[in-house]
């Protein structure tokens, strides 16, 4: 008796989820599953552009839907789709695996299955972007390296990508030290420039534990506060998740935790410099002036290192680890060219 | 003093009492709006059965205020359930539970429960694809994903006088421990304001 109008329940509720999309104002989700992962990838936006950028989020242990709100992608969103993926283990991706399929080779094989995915389902002539940010540059570059996923893409978007971690550490203290004694020759809080000065020279830069790459991430976060109460970065967008989003914030918060924790032994010694060369499609990197998280270096590093014959490389100048938030407009601009250019 | 009118007014009382209160070894119905940490709202149905219970009354005569009668009924009910949760851009998940709880009514018919048990969760994704290894993507209609874990829950409520066809209200609060969620355990955590109802009224 009870089975009839469960069924009629949930065919209802699944039939509105699936309500054909209008293609110029994308919103809608498609479940990905690959290799017991089942991962939603939210397409907002122009698909009437036929150009889809698969966002590639931070973290580990972010969420794609992070970088759906704001300026930047009010102005993107308009001109182009955005597909904001979970990645594995985070966000609201779900499924079932063991701890082992939990490693940044499985998540590279997730991103081209992600990538499949929309071209069977927005057809062939989809023109597709990778976009990655912090670590998402760490697993994008891993994406873009290998020739077979490059054919799959139109064009490579880094913004403050982290392709290459023992390097950031040593290249992070470097920007603390130089950042730090500008500051304080300009009197800006000089008391924290200080201590944040003493604690960059007493690390040794041949020898960064894993400890000290955590002290560094949390310290790169706290310069940025000051160079934001300063005036010295932009404040261009103060919006934040709103909580009754499609994420489920609590359980978003832990998976992506244990994930992060999983991963982090792996990502410390990853290091992508060198296998940069083999990529070839147009590449566009984006850089904060004051990241200290990922320092402005790697951008220059892979600008240098890419084979591609259309790269460009911009320096935000009042940005520090996300331009997409200091300098919303600008970085849309950005982007808009270079799909323009390579659609 | 006078023992048989005594006897006859705790009887009395006692009868008022009880009818108040819920009974053993019935069946009743129950109809909730469910909601998993305020984000995707649901709804949900269920039975529970009144397995046993323990009853203790006081009766005190205080000066000025006559005879005071307390009765507390303790009872073990066990119950199954089954909720759909929905979100329109993530999935729709079907809740299934059976759990076995302590309740107790006390003063003004209040009810408080405790209890545990297991659930089994499957959810639904919309547009779903699945990518084998050789890169070929497949459609899978009706794609989903289901997990077992261990449930419990806490709640407070009340126990409306009289028998009638809607008989209680109750709001609790759940965890379940979706295993094997991703690679790990996960919490997952729902709200509930359910409404209880007899097919028939007691007493009919």
């Amino acid at each position: 008796m009870i089975r009839n109008p469960l069924i009629l329940m949930i065919g209802a509720l699944l039939l509105f989820g699936c309500q054909k999309a209008d293609l110029a104002d994308l919103n809608e989700t498609i479940y990905v599953k690959n290799n017991g992962a089942d991962m939603p990838v939210y397409v907002r936006g122009n698909g009437a552009s036929k150009c889809f950028v698969v966002l590639v989020h931070g973290g580990p242990g972010g969420r794609g839907l992070e970088y759906a709100i704001g300026k930047s992608q009010e102005i993107l969103e308009k001109e182009m789709a955005f597909a904001y993926w979970d990645q594995r283990g985070q966000g609201m991706a779900q499924g079932h695996y063991s701890v082992n399929e939990l490693n940044v080779t499985q998540m590279t094989k997730d991103l081209r299955a992600v990538v499949l995915t929309m071209k069977a389902h927005y057809g062939d002539e989809a023109k597709i972007f990778i976009m990655g940010h912090s670590w998402g540059g760490t697993l994008g570059s891993k994406f873009m390296i290998n020739v077979s996923n490059q054919s799959l893409a139109s064009g490579w978007i880094e913004a403050d990508g982290a392709h290459d971690i023992p390097r950031l550490n040593v290249q992070g203290i470097k920007l603390f030290k130089s950042v730090a004694t500008e500051q304080l020759a300009l009197g800006n809080s000089t008391a924290k420039w200080t201590d944040i000065l003493n604690w960059a020279n007493g690390i040794d830069t041949l020898n960064i534990s894993y400890e000290q790459g955590g002290e560094i991430n949390e310290k790169a976060y706290e310069a940025e506060e000051l160079l934001l109460n300063d005036g010295i970065l932009a404040n261009g967008d103060d919006s934040y998740a709103p909580l009754l989003s499609p994420t489920n914030m609590l359980t978003s918060a832990i998976t992506g935790n244990i994930t992060a924790g999983l991963l982090d032994p792996e990502i410390e010694s990853t290091s992508l410099t060198d296998s940069l060369f083999k990529i070839t499609v147009p590449s566009l990197f984006l850089w904060g002036k004051y990241d200290f998280v990922v320092a402005p270096q790697l951008g220059v590093d892979a600008f240098n290192k890419v084979s591609s014959i259309d790269k460009e490389l911009v320096i935000f100048q009042e940005s520090g680890h996300s331009p997409m938030v200091n300098e919303p407009e600008l970085f849309a601009q950005e982007i808009i060219e270079f799909v323009e250019r390579n659609k | 003093m006078p023992r048989y009118p005594v006897t006859l007014f705790l009887i009395l009382i006692s009868y008022l009492s009880f009818s108040q209160t819920p009974g053993t070894r019935e069946v009743s119905y129950h109809f909730g709006y469910l909601s998993n940490n305020a984000v995707r709202p649901g709804l949900n149905v269920g039975v529970e059965y009144g397995l046993t219970e323990w009853i203790k009354l006081k009766s005190k005569v205080k000066p000025g205020r006559g005879a005071v009668n307390m009765v507390k009924i303790h009872q073990l009910v066990v119950a199954a359930n089954l909720g759909v949760l929905w979100h329109p851009k993530t999935s729709t998940s079907l809740l299934n539970t059976y759990t076995i709880e302590y309740r107790k009514t006390g003063r003004r018919r209040m009810q408080y429960q405790l209890g545990l048990g297991g659930a089994y969760m499957r959810s639904f994704f919309p547009n779903a694809y699945e990518v084998d290894e050789d890169g070929e993507v497949y459609s899978r209609p009706l794609g989903s994903a289901g997990y077992f874990g261990p449930t419990h829950f806490i709640g407070f409520g009340r126990y409306r006088t009289f028998p009638r066809t809607f008989q209680w209200w109750h709001l609790r609060i759940a965890g379940t421990y979706l295993l094997d969620y991703n690679a790990f355990l996960v919490p997952y955590l729902t709200a509930e304001i359910r409404l209880g109802f007899h097919k028939k009224p007691l007493g009919e």
